[in-house]
């Protein structure tokens, strides 16, 4: 595994990481749930696909990146359709209120 | 560091499981379940058993969440404490007894484990490299045909209480998009986790939860709704997974003279043919322990 | 070495949707809790794969996204209809 490489996987991992420590961070002290939201997603998506990218540079081998990017598109997807449809459940409780 | 990390996910999970008690709101305690079974699988992981994590986050987190957030949803709100604090001290007393004498026992075990040299001894033999499924399925595959009856008492049992069919909240355009993508990738890790079973971490169980999950999916979505036809066809795939297995038991009890000893050489066909319909066949019966039997009704 | 460093980090971010699991007024900060439970298991299942240059791991990972997503969609479609 060159150095290359390994300084670039651990650039994005280190990058994945602080996404979803201040993601963590949001969710936690933020005041209201769609601002929370809007946190979680962010994890969800740019955090997971840099740790993910990082992890197959770190690793070096072409075949982790079928299951990692597997991976990215399942997290991404799902975090992405699951705000909306949090949103979505949140809105339909306060309004019937 | 790695003490560290494990130390953190010990205390993490004890303060999950305790808020999971002692929180009022009956969703939210589901939630925390789910949050303590993740972390809960995590230390699998940690402890080298990655079969029993995967197992433990797809049956233990996922399906065993949808099934109590579903049957919560049918009970009276939260009133008031049951029992009073004195009767909390007594049972937090017993449960304290009861992990001091487990980790005294852990503590105090001498001598090295029998079990691990006994099956890698055998192991070439199994018709697998996977030393977890070799257990499974060839040298106590008695224990597993066993838990599959286990499993078809409980969706008995179901049949016989007959809860009423869950009705999901009608969610919107977005989830045809994405069910089209979830489904399928669902039943594609179940056919990678069935297949690669023989030779890392998966198997039956995994695979038939995995499916599970993506059925759970189009029937929370809306696409699928438990009509009486299609569980009775769900029904049906429920009684594969024991009837195929308890033919092979019966048919090796014929070709070799004793109960479940495959043939030699053949091991690995049996193993894959049993795996595959143990995982139709799982999924079926979690599918319909979800979403209730149904009952015809008496003329 | 600063993966393990990193793994302790994801854990601690999964860990941090406690405070949002207990505090939460409403059912969605819960299931929000949840969600980022679930996605900071599959970062620290991924970067302990990276750790231990174990890729057999990442299939775990994608196993428990899976879940997650399932999961959580079972969170919403169940919800009690207030009539």
């Amino acid at each position: 595994m060159t150095p290359i490489l390994y300084v670039l996987g651990l650039t994005l991992t280190t990058a994945g990481v602080g996404f979803l420590l201040i993601a963590a961070l949001g969710v936690w002290r933020l005041p209201d749930v769609m601002s929370r939201l809007h946190a979680l997603t962010k994890a969800d998506t740019a955090g997971l696909t840099l740790i993910a990218l990082g992890a197959a540079c770190l690793t070096g081998r072409l075949d982790t990146l079928l299951a990692l990017g597997l991976c990215i598109i399942l997290v991404g997807l799902s975090g992405a359709t699951m705000g909306h449809l949090i949103a979505r459940t949140h809105l339909s409780e306060t309004d019937s209120e | 560091m790695s003490l560290a990390f494990d130390i953190l996910l010990t205390i993490g999970i004890f303060f999950t499981a305790a808020a999971t008690l002692g929180m009022r709101d009956r969703v939210g305690s589901v939630v925390g379940f789910v949050v303590a079974g993740l972390l809960v699988a995590l230390s699998w992981v940690r402890l080298g058993a990655p079969d029993v994590a995967l197992a433990e986050a797809a049956i233990g987190a996922g399906l065993t969440g949808a099934l109590l957030l579903r049957s919560s949803g049918r009970l009276k709100p939260v009133e008031r404490l049951i029992s009073p604090p004195s009767h909390r001290f007594i049972v937090a007393l017993i449960a304290a007894a009861f992990a001091g004498a487990l980790a005294w026992a852990v503590y105090t075990a001498s001598g090295a484990a029998l079990y691990p040299a006994l099956v890698s001894e055998r192991l070439a033999s199994s018709g697998v490299t996977n030393p977890v499924t070799a257990v499974l399925l060839n040298f106590r595959a008695w224990d597993t045909l066993l838990e599959i009856a286990v499993l078809f008492a409980a969706l008995i049992l179901v049949r016989i209480v007959a809860p009423a069919v869950p009705q999901p909240v009608a969610l919107g355009e977005l989830m045809l998009p994405f069910a089209r993508i979830i489904v399928p990738m669902c039943a594609f890790l179940a056919g990678h986790l069935l297949w690669q079973g023989a030779s890392v971490p998966g198997g039956a169980f995994q695979a038939g939860a995995m499916l599970a999950g993506g059925l759970l999916v189009l029937m929370l979505g809306g696409f699928a709704a438990p009509t009486p036809r299609l569980m009775s066809w769900g029904a049906m795939l429920a009684l594969v997974g024991l009837a195929v297995f308890s033919l092979a038991a019966l048919g090796a009890e014929v070709l070799t003279g004793t109960l479940l000893l495959y043939p030699d050489g053949t091991a690995k066909f049996w193993i894959l043919g049993i795996e595959a319909a143990l995982t139709l066949s799982i999924a079926a019966m979690l599918c319909l322990l979800f979403c209730g039997v149904p009952r015809r009704p008496l003329k | 070495m600063i993966l393990n460093f990193l793994a302790l980090c994801t854990l601690f971010a999964t860990l941090a949707a406690l405070p949002r699991l207990i505090l939460g007024p409403t059912a969605a900060d819960r299931i929000l809790a949840a969600q980022l439970a679930g996605t900071g298991t599959v970062a620290t299942l991924i970067v302990l794969g990276a750790a231990d240059n174990a890729p057999a791991m990442f299939d775990t990972a994608l196993v428990f996204a899976a879940l997650s997503a399932v999961t959580g969609l079972a969170f919403v479609a169940l919800r009690r209809k207030r009539l």
